[in-house]
């Protein structure tokens, strides 16, 4: 009896030691929450550089009044080392906390180290067991620590001020799309397809590195950064960019539902419309043996935002919505001929015809031949709060 | 004695065990968008030979796995072979809790030893087990539920990602990649040999929820495997170490139900430990069995520290274990699951041929 | 290698001993075995050359097969 109760009790010491993850506990003041992460590799000597942009939990409203003035929303750590590996333990020498990167938002990427390749950054990212690739990539346009080092308006921590941009702009235009995530840039390069990441710039070629003059100043365009135009990537390399307006169609033709307002010429006349994608069919059929991409667009147009002038009659609807069908449909293609001139497979016609023709003996060939066919459709659904604009006497 | 629907759900659980992630990767892999054909086809031949041994057991009723070479080949061989099948259940422990700490190691708690994750599974299950297999059934029966409608929640949450270009062109995969793999019937579907000791112990039969508990346990892979393709795509599933973990660590709802892969892990934690409880079920009852002791608990002791020994010496890193699984996997469940049991009924068919003959003569 | 000795030698030790003294011999010869083998496996981890167990299934499979 007293035997048993020894063991007993021994089981339940061992359950009191073993049970603590002595090993692997870490407090919340341990960590160093990392909120965005930029990457740079060195073309010529092949040196990796991180920036890591931590979080500092003591900034904010009841932080006001310390000792030394504000304090800063975020600190960026720059570290460098010859492979992404080796950072992970050098890290330390700079960073007085435990790196955790679970809740990092963003990735930018440099552009010299898109033109040579994100393959590691990627396989890098892949291979953690925190690291998370459902975080958007984006590519800078102009040198990485101008713009890892800046302090933004109105949003303080720099990965929200981004990542909220980007919802609003997948939202609210077709200049960016919602397939930017690295894993989306994993799946499309390992199917040889290619991908388009947003462009991130700096404003000013000296951001200012206190965050209390930031917050101060009046003018949001200074001290900032700007996303716009496309970085084209293809077998995880940066092979071009796209302007603005080459990003509408791009987006528009993979079928990304964001409602884009434009300016048309229509008979002479300037209005802007506000477009929709509504519904998108891409199919193949054959036509003397050789492959014909048609691509049917359903666009809703709204003129809520058209100040300059708003159809009257039904006649003058469907005149809109036929011209802006053969404006769209002219541009479009004028876009794919530039894409295929380039050789770039923007509208993903090989993953197409890989998925409706799987059995064609050469997909790579009959993608590059393919003809392609634009459908639009469009339908004037919304109009805005006044039916006509002021016109004045004159 | 436990009721048919806790065996048909141990049976469920003891299948996904390790299987859901440990296997998932390699079957993209094979399988391609298509992989979530296999396990139907898997399954098909898990129910055969789960008849096969259905058969076997139908003419020793009340006897399980290592009682049946007691009888058929007397006490010196039938001891030899017994043991051999207490050497397979202990392995297959041995492995199972290695797979664990892999895991936890891989993903959560990279520092912890990986004994600390053996002997305190190990404690646990030693003590459900000594209650007796009741608790094993029901424990299992009350737990199930808090298994499986976390784990499809947190799949369907994850179903914001979804793309069904992923598993396109269906039926397009190379079928005989798919048919030839065999090492899945390997693992886990031979693997279920070690249930049969609780064959006798199931009120009014084991066979049926057995053989639906192998067709449930078919279908619920193949549509974790279907999810997994149609989520994360051929290219990084046949890739990534734990597709299932990778899956539900990037759901992200709004903002805030985000990095919930905690659950996931908490899942399969407790059904390796569902695997772990059968199996060393199977091998506490094959020594008292086979060698009659009159004390329990001392065994369990000596089981613990042979199997925390063994799932440190079962293999040497994940790569080599890979390996051996694609090559031998078959062969070696095919010994022990095809051929004794196999040369077990031949036995009994000739002994009750002959022995009515013999009957008949003397009559 | 001494803790693990410090560790095992007892929680073998005493059960056997417990056993034999109880005339429960057949318990004792089981209960040996089994934690014997158990820590031979141990004494090869501790002394970090464990002994591979997948890869003696292998060799023997390939004599058999061979």
């Amino acid at each position: 009896m007293a035997y048993r109760y020894a063991a007993g009790m021994f089981i339940l010491m061992m359950f009191t030691a073993l049970l603590t993850a002595c090993w692997d506990k870490t407090e919340m003041n341990e960590l160093a929450l990392v909120s965005m992460v930029g990457v740079d590799i060195d073309p010529d000597s092949g040196k990796k550089t991180v920036y890591y942009q931590i979080i500092n939990p003591l900034s904010g409203t009841s932080a006001r009044g310390t000792p030394g003035g504000e304090q800063a929303p975020v600190y960026t750590y720059e570290i460098s080392g010859s492979s992404f590996g080796e950072i992970k333990s050098t890290i330390y020498k700079m960073l007085p906390r435990k790196l955790f990167i679970a809740h990092s938002k963003i990735l930018l990427v440099s552009r010299r180290a898109a033109r040579q390749g994100v393959r590691d950054i990627v396989n890098f990212i892949e291979m953690q067991p925190n690291g998370r690739s459902s975080v958007p990539m984006l590519i800078i346009d102009g040198p990485i620590s101008q713009v890892m080092k800046t302090f933004t308006p109105l949003e303080r921590v720099p990965s929200d001020a981004i990542d909220s941009r980007l919802k609003l702009l997948i939202r609210n235009s077709l200049l960016t799309g919602k397939h930017i995530k690295v894993n989306d840039v994993i799946e499309r390069m390992e199917k040889s397809d290619t991908i388009v990441l947003p462009m991130i710039a700096g404003t000013t070629e000296k951001p200012s590195s206190n965050s209390g003059e930031t917050a101060a100043d009046i003018d949001a365009n200074q001290n900032n950064f700007i996303i716009g135009g496309g970085a084209v990537f293809r077998d995880y390399r940066m092979v071009g960019k796209l302007n603005d307006a080459q990003l509408v169609w791009y987006h528009l033709l993979n079928g990304d539902r964001g409602r884009h307002v434009r300016r048309f010429q229509v008979e002479g006349k300037q209005v802007s419309v506000e477009l929709r994608l509504v519904r998108m069919k891409r199919d193949v059929y054959r036509q003397s043996d050789q492959p014909v991409v048609r691509i049917r667009l359903d666009l809703e147009l709204s003129t809520t935002w058209a100040n300059e002038f708003v159809p009257r009659s039904r006649a003058e609807v469907e005149r809109l919505e036929s011209n802006l069908n053969r404006i769209i449909e002219d541009e479009s293609l004028a876009f794919y001929q530039m894409t295929r001139e380039r050789g770039w497979d923007l509208l993903r016609i090989r993953d197409l015809l890989r998925k409706q023709t799987p059995n064609h003996p050469y997909i790579d060939q009959a993608a590059k031949n393919a003809k392609v066919t634009i459908e639009v459709a469009t339908r004037l659904l919304r109009t805005g709060s006044m039916n006509q604009p002021y016109e004045g006497t004159g | 004695m436990i009721s048919r629907f806790q065996f048909y759900l141990l049976t469920i659980n003891y299948i996904l065990g390790t299987t859901l992630f440990v296997l998932i990767q390699r079957l993209v892999k094979q399988g391609g968008q298509d992989a979530w054909l296999m396990p139907l086809w898997a399954g098909s031949f898990g129910v055969l030979v789960g008849l096969f041994w259905i058969l076997l057991l139908r003419y020793y009723p009340g006897r399980s796995l290592v009682q049946i070479p007691l009888d058929a080949w007397g006490r010196p061989l039938g001891t030899f072979v017994s043991v051999l099948y207490f050497l397979f259940f202990c392995i297959l422990a041995g492995w199972i809790l290695r797979n664990l700490s892999d895991f936890m190691n891989g993903t959560i708690m990279p520092e912890t030893p990986k004994s600390v994750f053996h002997v305190m599974f190990l404690l646990v299950a030693c003590y459900t087990v000594a209650q007796g297999v009741e608790t094993v059934g029901r424990l299992n029966q009350v737990i199930t539920p808090f298994l499986f409608f976390p784990f499809w929640l947190v799949l369907l949450l994850a179903t914001v990602n979804w793309d069904w270009e992923r598993l396109q062109p269906v039926f397009h995969s190379d079928l005989g990649a798919i048919l030839q793999y065999h090492s899945f019937l390997g693992f886990p579907y031979m693997e279920t040999i070690a249930l049969t000791m609780l064959f006798p112990l199931v009120k009014q039969g084991a066979g049926r929820p057995f053989l639906l508990g192998v067709l449930t346990a078919s279908v619920s892979l193949s549509m974790t495997l279907f999810m997994v393709i149609g989520l994360l795509g051929v290219e990084r599933a046949s890739r990534l170490t734990f597709p299932v973990y990778t899956v539900v660590q990037e759901v992200s709802i709004g903002e805030v139900i985000v990095n919930i892969h905690a659950i996931i892990s908490v899942i399969l934690l407790i059904l390796i430990f569902i695997k772990l409880l059968v199996l060393v079920y199977g091998a506490s009852e094959t020594l008292r069995q086979v060698f009659r002791p009159k004390t329990r608990w001392p065994h369990f002791l000596a089981l613990t520290i042979l199997l925390s020994a063994m799932a440190l010496s079962i293999y040497e890193n994940p790569i080599q274990n890979g390996e051996w699984d694609e090559k031998y996997t078959f062969i070696y469940d095919s010994f022990f699951v095809l051929l004794i049991p196999f040369l077990l009924l031949v036995t009994t068919w000739i002994k009750r041929t002959f022995g009515k003959r013999i009957k008949r003569r003397m009559s | 290698m001494l803790i693990l000795h410090i560790l095992l030698v007892p929680l073998i030790g005493f059960p056997v001993l417990g056993l034999l003294r109880k005339k429960l011999y057949r318990d004792a010869a089981v209960f040996g075995a089994v934690s014997m083998m158990g820590y031979g496996l141990w004494v090869c981890i501790v002394n970090h050359r464990p002994f591979i167990i997948t890869i003696l299934i292998e060799r023997m499979i390939e004599t058999f097969i061979a």
